[in-house]
């Protein structure tokens, strides 16, 4: 009698939990498709004349190259700190640690009261996009103990230590060298052809080599936009410093996916994977409500190759805009 | 669904097997917490994508003769709002087995243990809190003489319970610590009116070194000795400990040394008791992984010095939290009650109750260090050695007072200053100040039921469009979320039954769309150790703290079904 | 459907307390669990084994703090009754403080200031609380003249003080038939 009286209390705990419905159980289709009007000619002239050839071009990243995701907010008080930190290390060696500061909470939705916009008390740019905040619902709150507890806080290559993925700053720069010493595995060649006219845009051509034939997992390519800098407001230890100097804003994935493209067998060619991405720059970030330009010089990508299973970032390289 | 059901299971095949058990003893408890979320807008809740929380613990406890023995079952899937997100899966969290008499008692598994005031070593848990620093060792204690404690630990302090697992801190805590009571020990002294205990403790930590930029020293220790002197009506006792270079993610890695020191002074006799205390702390954040931050593995206990409060409005929106980095704090209370009769007193006897408390930034004299030099000292600082920097004040007085066999009320009035830069509770520049006016009232029927009502104002500070103050109640705009009222009514059916209503109303927001009330309504059913109750409505983001520990809670709205059981 | 839902819900819940209420009733006669020992100190220093109160009489066990409200009520009630109860059935009440170091200080300011009578017991880290199994308080046991518990009763509502003391009485008569 108990027994059954435990199993419809779990009952009625059960129905309250579950009824989602879902509309359309296919997810929408990603369109990879190149847009051929990027270019101010005829397409057919510039798949002959302007594509690259990577058998002809050098690699420029024989070592592994590290990434910082430095997870910040406008106003957040003790993340100027480890920005400076992050920015430190990345002047160590400029050509091989890179930096993407990601304005992301670890609440749902990836946006807390330290990456809101608040007129009132004078933080006026958002400095957050739909991936960002896709990001910081992931690791803020659906994968267990990714040791995303709040800002400031970061990840180095995604590796994963002790169990955790992210890490105070303090501990940045030994992941960093760590990092830096390890063997390379995947070798990135990328090339941007940029066209101010007709629409500002560019084509990311990459060439992806597996050389270590141990990676068995599937693996996954995601490229950032990267805003370089930009003046605007920021909580410095409780102080509102007007003209603080953000750096290297992510602004997005250019593909709009938080998790990449996939490196199937289709995109071989050879033993070597080709993927390729047109897109058209944003304005960059201004306060809201104010109108912006774009800007080429002040963009460059972060182009990394990952493991899906493990996260973790074998390979990233970066390439300015306009070279 | 199958884990709770299993669970559910379990649950009550484990009930009946005790009832039957007669050798040895079994204590335990068990308490489960559902909640079922909805999203809204207005407070900025969310709906988790798993729409309903659950969290589960179960202790037991088997003692016969001189042999213990005791685990804890938790379940997390997910945990509930507002518990930090190093809880996951089900599995056992905490498990000892031991050995005591009145010689020696040794412990292997999970340790909960306190050095004196804990400043230097608190392994504890706080389960609604959803804190847990147990020791995962070996703990030995050896009482010699009557009034001679020897006692150590040894162990691995745990981090986090993932997929039923602990997961442990990554550098190992030892400590020692030994005390004595004098007048227990020395047979000579037991009349003797001064009562003296004597303390001292050594706890020290190892963690490797990995940092490729820094040298840091892998063992770090804290000295600490504390005296208790009772004179007759008197008290006074006084804790003092020193911190070893503590390079960590808290204090930006340098190479100060801390210390702790808390005294108490105390006055009591029937009818009065007087209290004043005071804190001096620097560069105190000790724990057992030096890259940790916010609650986890903190190896010692620096509670806040100041008045621990329930009404709602009082404690939860703008609490002091421990400054761990350092503080000076003073506190002082008087606790006087009118005898029955006397003309002030009436018939059942009136109580005053008041109490102050102050918290203020340390001084860090700079002058002497040189921050060139490759010590990593980046300044030095004494044993109460304050500035001027207000970081909390609290002033609060209450008068109890019974009236009649049925009727009795409490009146009490609360001043509370919080230095937002510092202890930041909200998005709020400066200093956030708050009068806090609270009514409580008890009225019982001749039905043997009873209605209980609360009745509270929080008035905040005013600034005009140029920042300046301009005080309370008028002009300006309000600071942070502008002023609040909450009423409460607890009605007790009969002695298994209560219900209770609660409306927080959020009248003084500067912006008029989010005067907001906070509807809440619980239905409780106790009988004799269980305790189930029901509640549903909307409550705020707010901090909920035991102790100077606080976690902030995000706003909910939905319903939130507990279970508490003791045997 | 939602209310469907609720609804079930609700009947759930009044079906599962119905059968907690029949598993207490049950235990009562067939085990009755003895006190466990733990070493605490007294206000006033003096270590004590709780298992070896060295009591004549019945014993009740309740836990408090000063910053729980319905503890401080339940103990002031009991207090304005405690010569009674003492002079008709020899009961002794201790009061165990869960306070931590935090509010430590002001258990005596408390206990004094109030006038209270009890042997107040200090369990600043909550050893004894977890071995008896006790959740939240307030939380008030009754301990026979055999060491074992015979009553355990968890919140306070107003009246529950006479409710202890029906059960002291049984005790005492018990003991007097006896």
């Amino acid at each position: 009698m108990k027994k059954l009286l435990f199993i419809l209390f779990a009952i009625g705990c059960f129905m309250i939990n579950s009824c989602d419905k879902v509309e359309n159980p296919f997810p929408p289709l990603v369109n990879n498709d190149l847009d051929t009007t990027i270019y101010n000619g005829a397409w057919s002239d510039y798949v002959a004349n302007q594509w690259p050839d990577f058998s002809t071009l050098p690699n420029d990243d024989p070592n592994r190259n590290a990434l910082i995701e430095d997870f910040t907010g406008h106003n957040c008080s003790a993340c100027p700190a480890a920005g400076t930190v992050a920015h430190d290390i990345h002047s160590a060696d400029p050509s091989r640690i890179f930096v993407a500061s990601i304005h992301a909470s670890n609440e749902v939705p990836g946006y807390g009261a330290f990456q809101a916009v608040n007129l009132g008390l004078g933080y006026t740019v958002d400095f957050t996009n739909p991936q960002s905040k896709e990001m910081g619902t992931f690791f803020g709150n659906t994968l267990i103990n990714s040791g995303f507890f709040g800002n400031p806080s970061g990840t180095v290559s995604r590796t994963n230590v002790a169990g955790e993925y992210f890490a105070a700053s303090g501990s940045w720069q030994t992941k960093v060298d760590a990092i830096l010493a390890a063997p390379l595995k995947i070798a990135i060649k990328a090339k941007v052809n940029y066209y101010e006219t007709p629409k500002h845009g560019f084509y990311l051509h990459t060439e992806v080599e597996k050389l270590d034939a141990g990676i068995t997992n599937d693996l996954g390519m995601i490229v950032y936009l990267i805003e370089d800098s930009l003046v605007a407001p920021q909580n410095d230890l409780n102080v509102l410093t007007p003209n603080y100097v953000h750096r290297d804003i992510f602004r997005g994935c250019i593909d709009d996916q938080t998790w990449g493209r996939t490196l199937t067998p289709a995109l071989m060619t050879g033993n070597k994977y080709y993927l390729n991405y047109s897109y058209i720059l944003p304005d960059q970030l201004v306060p809201v409500g104010n109108t912006s330009t774009h800007n080429a010089d002040n963009m460059h990508l972060l182009i990394y190759v990952y493991d899906k299973v493990t996260l973790e970032i074998y390979q990233i390289v970066d390439k300015k805009i306009i070279p | 669904m199958k884990k709770l059901l299993f669970f559910t299971l379990t649950l009550t095949s484990a009930f009946s097997g005790f009832s039957q058990v007669n050798t040895g003893n079994f204590t335990g408890n068990i308490e489960s917490t559902f909640q079922y979320l909805n999203t809204d807008t207005l407070i900025g809740a969310t709906q988790p994508a798993s729409k309903g929380l659950l969290n589960s613990y179960m202790n037991v406890f088997y003692t016969q003769g001189n042999f213990k023995a005791g685990m804890r079952m938790e379940s997390y899937l997910p945990r509930i709002q507002g518990y930090p997100s190093t809880f996951d899966g089900t599995g056992i969290g905490m498990r000892y087995i031991g050995y005591a008499n009145d010689f020696i008692d040794v412990t292997l598994g999970s340790i909960y243990e306190q050095f004196g005031a804990g400043l230097s070593l608190r392994a504890y848990e706080n389960m609604g809190l959803g804190y847990d620093s147990q020791l995962d060792g070996v703990r030995l204690i050896v009482r010699p003489k009557k009034g001679l404690v020897f006692k150590g630990v040894y162990g691995y302090q745990r981090y986090a319970f993932l997929e039923g697992r602990i997961v442990h801190s990554a550098g190992i805590t030892r400590g020692f610590d030994g005390e004595m009571h004098l007048n227990e020990m020395i047979k000579k002294l037991a009349d003797k009116k001064l009562d003296i205990t004597i303390g001292g403790s050594f706890v020290s930590k190892y963690q490797k070194d990995d940092n490729t930029d820094l040298i840091l020293p892998e063992n770090v220790g804290c000295y600490g000795g504390r005296v208790k002197l009772r004179y007759g009506k008197f008290v006074l006792d006084g804790e003092y400990v020193f911190k070893g270079q503590d390079p960590s993610q808290d204090n930006g890695y340098i190479y100060n040394t801390g210390h702790a020191a808390i005294a108490n002074f105390g006055y009591s006799q029937k009818g009065l008791g007087i209290l004043v205390s005071a804190k001096s702390a620097d560069n105190m954040s000790y724990r057992s992984d030096r890259t940790k931050q916010l609650q986890n593995v903190i190896i010692n206990y620096l509670p806040s010095m100041n008045k621990t409060h329930t009404y709602n409005l009082v404690a939860s929106l703008y609490p002091y939290a421990t400054q761990p980095v350092g503080e000076t704090a003073f506190q002082a209370e008087v606790l006087y009650t009118f005898k029955k009769g006397s003309k002030l007193g009436g018939k059942y006897g009136m109580s005053i109750n008041g109490n102050v408390s102050i918290a203020l930034q340390p001084m860090r004299h700079t002058s002497s260090i040189n921050p060139l030099d490759s010590t990593g000292v980046t300044y030095t600082s004494g044993l109460f050695d304050m500035s001027d920097s207000l970081y909390w004040r609290d002033i609060n007085f209450n008068i109890t007072r019974k009236f009649n066999k049925k009727f009795s009320a409490i009146f009490s009035y609360f001043n509370i200053t919080l230095n937002n830069d510092v202890a930041t509770v909200t998005k709020e520049k400066g200093f956030i100040k708050s009068n806090v006016f609270v009514l409580e009232m008890a009225y019982k029927f001749e039905n043997k039921q009873s209605l209980r009502a609360e009745f509270q104002t929080l008035f905040v500070n005013r600034r005009d469009s140029l920042g300046n103050e301009v005080g309370f109640f008028k002009g300006g705009t309000p600071v942070d979320k502008g002023d609040w009222a909450t009423v409460l009514l607890e009605y007790t059916i009969n002695s298994h039954l209560f219900v209770s209503v609660m409306d927080q109303y959020n009248f003084g927001n500067p912006v008029v769309d989010h005067r907001a009330h906070h509807p809440y309504f619980s239905v409780g059913y106790i009988r004799e150790a269980t305790r189930l109750t029901l509640s549903y409505g909307r409550q705020r983001a707010g901090l909920f703290c035991v102790g100077g520990v606080c976690r902030p809670v995000p706003a909910s709205n939905g319903l939130t079904f507990s279970f508490t059981h003791s045997f | 459907m939602k209310m469907k839902k609720i609804a079930l819900f609700v009947a759930g819940f009044a079906l599962v307390s119905n059968v907690f209420a029949q598993e207490t009733t049950e235990s009562h006669e067939s085990n009755l669990k003895e006190l466990p020992s733990v070493q605490l100190k007294t206000m006033d220093g003096k270590s004590v084994n709780t298992a070896d109160l060295g009591f004549d009489g019945p014993v009740v066990i309740s836990f408090w703090a000063t910053w729980c409200s319905p503890c401080k009520r339940e103990l002031n009630a009991i207090h304005e009754e405690y010569t009674d109860w003492q002079e008709k059935t020899g009961v002794n009440v201790v009061a165990v403080s869960i306070d931590d170091t935090k509010t430590m200080n002001s258990v005596a300011l408390y206990v004094d200031g109030k006038g209270w009578e009890y042997l107040v017991l200090m369990d600043p880290n909550g050893d004894f609380k977890r071995a008896m199994g006790v959740n939240n308080v307030p939380h008030t046991f009754l301990v026979d003249t055999d060491g074992k518990i015979v009553y355990s009763h968890n919140n306070y509502a107003d009246h529950d003080e006479d409710l202890l003391y029906e059960e002291i009485k049984k005790l005492t008569n018990k003991a007097v038939k006896e």
